[in-house]
């Protein structure tokens, strides 16, 4: 299957950074409007997750901290595939894998009630909703590809996400 | 009160556009949410509404967003509730939510935000 890159990024996913990204790939990846405004989506909803849960991280100008990651748009056949990769606390691992595990099994209409029911138990204050997964899911109409990664050289946890988005 | 006017920085496009206008009851929200802290813009949104809700005054609601992200659509959701609670209080509310025709992302988180508050939402397409 042929491939090609499009984007790939490593670095601190301050929103200016995943600003600029994402207008790229709107302007500049060859697809339909609709896949475009796809992979938009996707792209900014799995960079805030770096920027918000990264274990890794930067203080920025204004004092905040920005998570630290990677990033890797590619095209492949029909698809596009948009990951992340992310350092995170190990007692997270089991969470996030539970938690796309769901979001694969769930029907739409499953997901939707989960989605309400996460929209009433945030926080007022909270940085996010918690409900970014299900959105990414929704947005690419596919399962999510995700791996629980074992540095056992560094003795640090990674997470892996991948959207894939089939070009319309 | 004041009329609440924030309009898009061309390099900040995270920001939305907001024209509340406390003379004719139109308020307006366009552009695309995904800012950092989105309490901290979304806050004194919420504020002036309560305070524009004491007038009695109609509301014309109007949203032309593009895109938001999770954290946003937990404000908006919260906008949308503050919005029904006057109508069941007695208050005159209209909501227009504009979205591209092929956007049914859009139109289904449009759904989902009058499942969850009951509250009416007219969709309508961008010209």
């Amino acid at each position: 299957m042929e491939q090609g890159n499009i984007l790939t990024y490593e670095g601190p996913f301050g929103i200016q950074i995943i600003s600029a990204l994402a207008k790229f790939l709107r302007e500049n990846c060859d697809a339909s409007e609709l896949t475009r405004v796809k992979l938009y989506k996707v792209f900014i909803e799995l960079a805030q997750n770096v920027a918000l849960y990264s274990l890794d991280k930067v203080k920025f100008f204004n004092n905040s901290d920005i998570g630290k990651g990677k990033v890797n748009v590619i095209e492949a056949g029909n698809n596009l595939y948009c990951t992340t990769i992310n350092e995170i606390q190990k007692e997270h691992g089991y969470i996030l894998n539970a938690n796309c595990a769901e979001i694969n099994k769930a029907t739409k209409n499953e997901l939707q009630i989960k989605k309400k029911k996460l929209h009433r138990l945030a926080e007022f204050e909270d940085t996010g909703a918690h409900v970014g997964l299900i959105m990414i899911s929704f947005y690419s109409e596919n399962p999510l590809s995700y791996e629980i990664i074992n540095d056992k050289d560094t003795d640090k946890m990674y997470f892996k996400i991948s959207a894939i988005i089939k070009k319309l | 009160m004041e009329n609440l006017k924030i309009k898009i920085n061309p390099d900040q496009i995270y920001f939305p556009a907001i024209n509340f206008n406390c003379e004719t009851g139109i308020c307006e929200i366009s552009g695309e949410s995904y800012m950092e802290e989105t309490y901290r813009f979304y806050e004194p949104v919420l504020n002036w509404l309560n305070t524009y809700f004491l007038e009695k005054k109609p509301i014309i609601f109007n949203v032309k967003l593009t895109y938001f992200n999770t954290s946003s659509s937990r404000f908006i959701l919260e906008i949308l509730f503050k919005l029904k609670k006057y109508q069941l209080e007695g208050g005159d509310v209209i909501v227009n939510w504009y979205y591209k025709k092929q956007d049914a992302d859009m139109l289904s988180e449009i759904n989902d935000f009058v499942d969850e508050t009951a509250l009416e939402i007219n969709t309508l397409f961008f010209n």
